[in-house]
C-alpha cells in the first residue's frame, strides 16, 4: 500500500508526540506498519515542534515536501508554517486558538488574523477543519487532552485506516485511570465534530 | 512500570520502540551488567529508561559528572568482565576522548560499547561533528543502524564483536535515528553479568611508553581482524530496489532509508548496498559488488568518508567503475540529507522527472510569518537572574559588559531583552572564557553555568581562575536538575540515576572551600533582591560566585499540580498604563499584548510574579 503520511505541527510542550504515538500505537496493535519521526531537546522549550507518522510499508519516517495526506496542527500559525508538507488534496485539521509567540509581543512581525489563517489555509487545502480543541478540553475539565480532541477529529476524517475502538484500548493504555474518561469524552467530542462535517 | 516491557518481553514479542528505547533493550538482550552516562540530546533518553529499568533489570546505572568519568567506569567494569555501556552525544565524546583513545590500546575484556548520538542539522547542539572520524581517529569498529530494530539488532551484534576482538566497539546514531520511532521485534535477553574480578596484568592495561609502543602495534593487527569481520558481516547487505538494477548505490545509518524511499518515489532501480559494519569498510566486498554495476554513487551524510576511502581503495586496485560521490552528485557536506534532497541528487543524476504529489504542491503563506524559536519556559527561574543581572549593570553604569554563556537552557538568554549570551564554546567553557575576558579586555564579565554543567567541567575551570586571580561574576544558574535534556540528577541532588538516595554536594560550600572571596545564594524569583547581590558581587576584585536556587518550573509546576497548589497572575486592565515594562524586561511566554495593555495567558502563567515585580504601577497580581 502507499503510505499514508500524517504531520503534526504545534508548540513544544503542547502533547504533540504523545498524540501521534497513540495513534502509531493503535496502529501497530492492528498490523498496519508505523514509523514516526519525533523532536526531542531543545526546541521542546515553547518553539515550534514537528511530529511525522507514516503508517504502512516506508523506510524514512520523514513526510517527503508536499507528501502529507493529513495535517493536524496545534496552533493556527504553526499549522499554516506546515503547508510545506501539504498538496492539494491535503486535509488539514487545526486548532483555532493561537498561541502567540514571544517574539510577537517584543514586536517582531504581528500574528496575522486567525480568520485569515484559516481562509489561506482552504484556499490551498482539499478540506479544512477548524477545530476548537483546546476550548473544548477545559470544558470538559482536562485542558491537557486538547491534543485527544484533536486525535478524535483526525479519526473522524476516516482517513486513518483504524478504529475509533483501537485508539480508545490505546488510550486506555496509556493515560493515567483517573483522567481516562475525560480522554474519552475529549476524543468522542473530536471525533463527533469532523464526522458530522 | 513504563517501560516494563524492556525488561521482561520475551523472544519474539514486539514494541513500538524509539531508536533510543531500543538501544536499552539491545543492551539488556547483549547481558550488560554497567551503563553510565552524562545526559545529551540526541541520547538522552537512553539514561532516562535505564533510569527506570536498571534495578528491575539487574544492571548497574550511573549519571556520572561527565562523558569523560563515564566511559572510564565503563571501560574499568569491561576491563573487570563486565559487558558495559556508555553512551553520549556526539560532542560528548570530545571530553571522553582522551581516555577514548587510550580504551583502543589497552582493549577490553568483557564487551564494551560506546555510543555516539550525533546530530547533524545541529537540533540541540553547538556544531554538527561527523564522529565517524573518531572510529578512525581511534582505530576501533565501528557500527551504525538506520532504524530502531537495527539499534535494538546492532547493540548485540556489537557486544560479540567487542568481545571477539577485544577492543571498544563505537556504535554511532544521528539524531533522525535515534528519534525514530518504530516496531521492534525482541531477542532473547542473556544473563546479567553483575560483578567480575580485575585480573591484573600491567603490560596490557597499564600504556606506560614501553608498553604503549608495542599496544599500537597490536591494535593495528587487531583493526586487519576488524576488516575482516566486516567483509564477511551480515550487517553489511545488498538490497535490491526494483529490477535489473545497474547502478550500485553504497549507503548509511538513515541515508539508507532516504535512499531507498527516493528509489521508489522516482520508480528507478538500483542495487543498494547497505553498509551496518562501517568502519572498517568492507573494501573487497565493495569492489566486487561494484565490478557488477555500471556505476557506483556514494551517499552520506555529512564528511565524505565513505566515499574517500572508497575511491582511494579504487585507485589503489585500479577498479575502474566511476565512483561519484558528494561533488557529482551534489549532496551537500552539511546539515541532514532526506528523502527530498537524495530524490533530487538521483533525478538530477539520472535525467528524470521529480515526482510531484497528487494534485501539486500547497503554496506557502506569502509574507514571513512570526518566528517561534524555543524560549525559556514561563516561570523559568533563569528569567529572574538574568533581569536582575540587566538592573545592576544598568544602576551601576557598567560600560560593555561580556556574558560568556555555557550549555544549558539558560543560552536561550541569548536573545533580547536579555541578551545574556555573548560567546559560547562547550560545557564548562563560560568559566574559563570568562577569564580569558578578563584578562585580556576592560570589560565587566558576568558569566553563567548551570548546576549540572558546573560539575561536569566547571569546577576545574574555576580552580583555575581562583589561582589565576580572575576578575568576574560567576553565576550558577542551580535550578536542581539538568533540565535541557529532560530533567536529569546531578550531583548537587539527594537522589541519584536511579532514584536512590545520594550524598549531595553544596555548590557554595565548594566555591567557599576554593576560595571564592564573595560567594551569595539568592532567589531568582525576588528580583530587588538579586538585583543588590549583584550589584555587590560586580565590585568583587576576584571572582565572585552567585548560586541562582530556584527548582526549574517545569518540575515546580509537576509538584504543584500534584499537591493541587497552583496560582497564576493576572493584569488589572484598569491600572495597566500599557507602558510594556512587563513585556520589555520579562519577555515571559504567558505575557502578550492585547489592545495595546498586557494581557497574561492563564494557560501558560506558572505563577512565579516576577513580571509583578517589573509592573511601575502595579497592575499585575495573583488572579482571585
Ligand atoms: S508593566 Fe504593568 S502597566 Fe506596564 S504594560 Fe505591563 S502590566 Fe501594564
Ligand atoms: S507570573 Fe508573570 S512572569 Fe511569571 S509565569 Fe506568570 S506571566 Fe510569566
Amino acid at each position: 500500500m502507499s503510505p499514508l503520511n500524517v504531520f503534526f505541527a504545534g508548540v513544544g510542550g503542547q502533547g504533540i508526540i504523545t498524540g501521534a504515538s497513540i495513534i502509531a500505537r493503535a496502529a501497530i496493535a492492528a498490523g498496519v506498519d508505523a514509523v514516526m519521526s519525533e523532536v526531542h531537546g531543545m526546541a521542546q522549550r515553547g518553539g515550534s515542534v514537528v511530529c511525522e507518522l507514516r503508517l504502512g510499508g516506508v523506510h524514512s519516517a520523514m513526510i517527503p515536501e508536499g507528501e502529507a495526506d493529513l495535517i493536524i496542527g496545534f496552533e493556527p500559525v504553526e499549522t499554516v508554517r506546515s503547508l510545506i508538507k501539504a498538496n492539494h488534496h491535503t486535509v488539514v485539521i487545526t486548532e483555532v486558538r493561537p498561541i502567540i509567540p514571544v517574539s510577537v509581543s517584543l514586536g517582531g512581525i504581528a500574528y496575522p488574523a486567525v480568520e485569515d489563517l484559516l481562509a489561506y489555509l482552504r484556499s490551498q487545502v482539499a478540506a479544512v477543519y477548524a477545530v476548537p480543541a483546546a476550548a473544548m478540553a477545559e470544558e470538559i475539565g482536562l485542558p491537557q487532552a486538547a491534543n485527544v480532541v484533536l486525535l478524535g477529529a483526525a479519526m473522524g476524517t476516516s482517513l486513518i485506516p483504524l478504529e475509533l475502538g483501537t485508539i480508545r484500548d490505546t488510550l486506555s493504555h496509556t493515560v493515567p485511570a483517573k483522567a481516562l474518561e475525560a480522554n474519552f469524552l475529549a476524543l468522542q467530542g473530536g471525533f463527533e465534530l469532523t464526522r458530522k462535517a | 512500570m513504563k517501560y516494563q516491557a524492556l525488561v521482561d518481553g520475551r523472544v519474539g514479542d514486539h514494541e513500538l520502540l524509539l531508536g533510543n528505547e531500543a538501544a536499552v533493550r539491545g543492551a539488556l538482550e547483549a547481558g550488560i551488567g554497567v551503563a553510565a552516562s552524562y545526559p545529551g540530546t540526541p541520547s538522552s533518553e537512553i539514561g532516562d529508561v535505564f533510569s527506570v529499568v536498571a534495578k528491575a533489570s539487574g544492571v548497574y546505572f550511573e549519571y556520572s559528572a561527565n562523558e569523560k568519568v563515564a566511559l572510564e567506569v565503563a571501560a574499568a567494569s569491561a576491563a573487570s568482565g563486565v559487558r558495559s555501556f556508555t553512551f553520549m552525544k556526539h560532542v560528548g565524546l570530545n571530553v571522553a576522548s582522551d581516555s577514548f583513545m587510550t580504551t583502543a590500546y589497552i582493549g577490553t575484556r568483557a564487551g564494551f560499547v560506546v555510543l555516539s548520538a550525533d546530530d547533524p542539522s545541529t537540533h540541540s547542539s553547538q556544531n554538527e561533528q561527523d564522529n565517524r572520524y573518531y572510529a578512525r581517529l581511534a582505530n576501533v569498529p565501528m557500527l551504525e543502524p538506520s532504524s530502531p530494530q537495527e539499534t535494538k539488532d546492532y547493540m548485540v551484534e556489537a557486544y560479540s564483536i567487542s568481545e571477539k576482538l577485544e577492543l571498544p566497539v563505537m556504535f554511532r546514531t544521528t539524531t533522525r535515528v535515534a528519534h525514530m520511532r518504530g516496531d521492534v521485534v525482541f531477542g532473547d535477553r542473556r544473563p546479567v553479568v553483575r560483578r567480575g574480578v580485575f585480573e591484573k596484568d600491567p603490560a596490557r592495561f597499564v600504556p606506560v611508553p614501553a608498553n604503549s609502543s608495542k599496544m599500537h602495534v597490536k591494535l593495528l593487527g587487531k583493526l586487519a581482524e576488524a576488516r575482516h569481520l566486516s567483509e564477511t558481516s551480515s550487517l553489511n547487505r545488498v538490497v535490491d530496489v526494483g529490477v535489473g538494477g545497474r547502478v550500485g548505490i553504497v549507503t548509511v545509518g538513515t541515508t539508507f532509508n532516504y535512499v531507498v524511499d527516493a528509489l521508489e518515489e522516482l520508480g528507478l532501480s538500483a542495487r543498494v548496498f547497505k553498509i551496518g559494519f562501517s568502519y572498517p569498510l568492507p573494501l573487497d566486498r565493495i569492489r566486487e559488488f561494484a565490478a557488477g554495476v555500471h556505476e557506483l554513487l556514494v551517499l552520506e551524510e555529512l564528511e565524505p568518508l565513505m566515499e574517500n576511502d572508497i575511491k582511494a581503495d579504487f585507485l589503489s586496485h585500479g577498479t575502474r567503475t566511476p565512483v561519484c560521490g558528494k561533488e557529482e552528485l551534489l549532496v551537500p557536506r552539511v546539515h541532514e540529507l532526506n528523502v527530498d534532497v537524495v530524490a533530487k541528487a538521483l533525478a538530477n543524476h539520472f535525467g528524470v522527472p521529480l515526482h510531484v504529489p497528487a494534485g501539486g504542491k500547497a503554496q506557502l503563506w506569502s509574507s514571513p510569518l512570526p518566528s517561534r524559536p524555543p524560549v525559556l519556559c514561563p516561570g523559568c527561574p533563569h528569567r529572574g537572574s538574568y533581569l536582575a543581572v540587566r538592573r545592576a549593570i544598568r544602576e551601576l553604569g557598567i560600560p560593555e559588559p561580556v556574558f560568556a554563556s555555557d550549555i544549558g537552557c539558560y543560552t536561550l538568554g541569548m536573545t533580547a531583552p536579555f541578551s545574556a549570551a555573548d560567546y559560547l564554546l562547550s560545557m564548562g567553557s563560560s568559566v574559563g572564557t570568562a577569564g580569558g575576558f578578563d584578562v585580556a579586555t576592560d570589560q565587566k564579565v558576568f558569566s553563567f553555568i548551570g548546576d549540572s554543567t558546573f560539575f561536569h567541567a566547571g569546577l576545574s575551570a574555576l580552580a583555575s581562575a581562583i589561582h589565576n586571580k580572575h576578575r568576574f561574576v560567576l553565576t550558577v544558574l542551580d535550578n536542581r536538575t539538568t533540565a535541557m535534556t529532560g530533567h536529569q540528577p546531578n550531583p548537587s541532588m539527594l537522589t541519584d540515576a536511579v532514584g536512590d538516595p545520594a550524598p549531595a554536594i553544596s555548590i557554595e560550600a565548594v566555591a567557599k572551600a576554593m576560595g571564592v572571596p564573595f560567594v551569595k545564594v539568592i532567589n531568582p524569583y525576588r528580583v530587588a533582591e538579586a538585583t543588590e547581590a549583584y550589584k555587590e558581587a560586580a565590585q568583587v576584585d576576584g571572582v565572585a560566585v552567585i548560586v541562582s536556587k530556584q527548582v526549574c518550573s517545569l518540575l515546580l509546576d509537576r509538584a504543584k499540580r500534584a499537591k493541587g497548589i497552583w496560582q497564576t497572575f493576572q493584569v488589572d486592565r484598569s491600572v495597566c498604563t500599557g507602558c510594556l515594562a512587563c513585556v520589555r524586561e520579562v519577555a515571559c511566554p504567558a505575557i502578550f499584548v492585547s489592545e495595546g495593555k498586557a494581557e497574561i495567558n492563564q494557560e501558560l502563567c506558572d505563577g512565579c510574579g516576577v513580571c509583578s515585580q517589573v509592573c511601575p504601577v502595579h497592575a499585575i497580581g495573583v488572579k482571585k
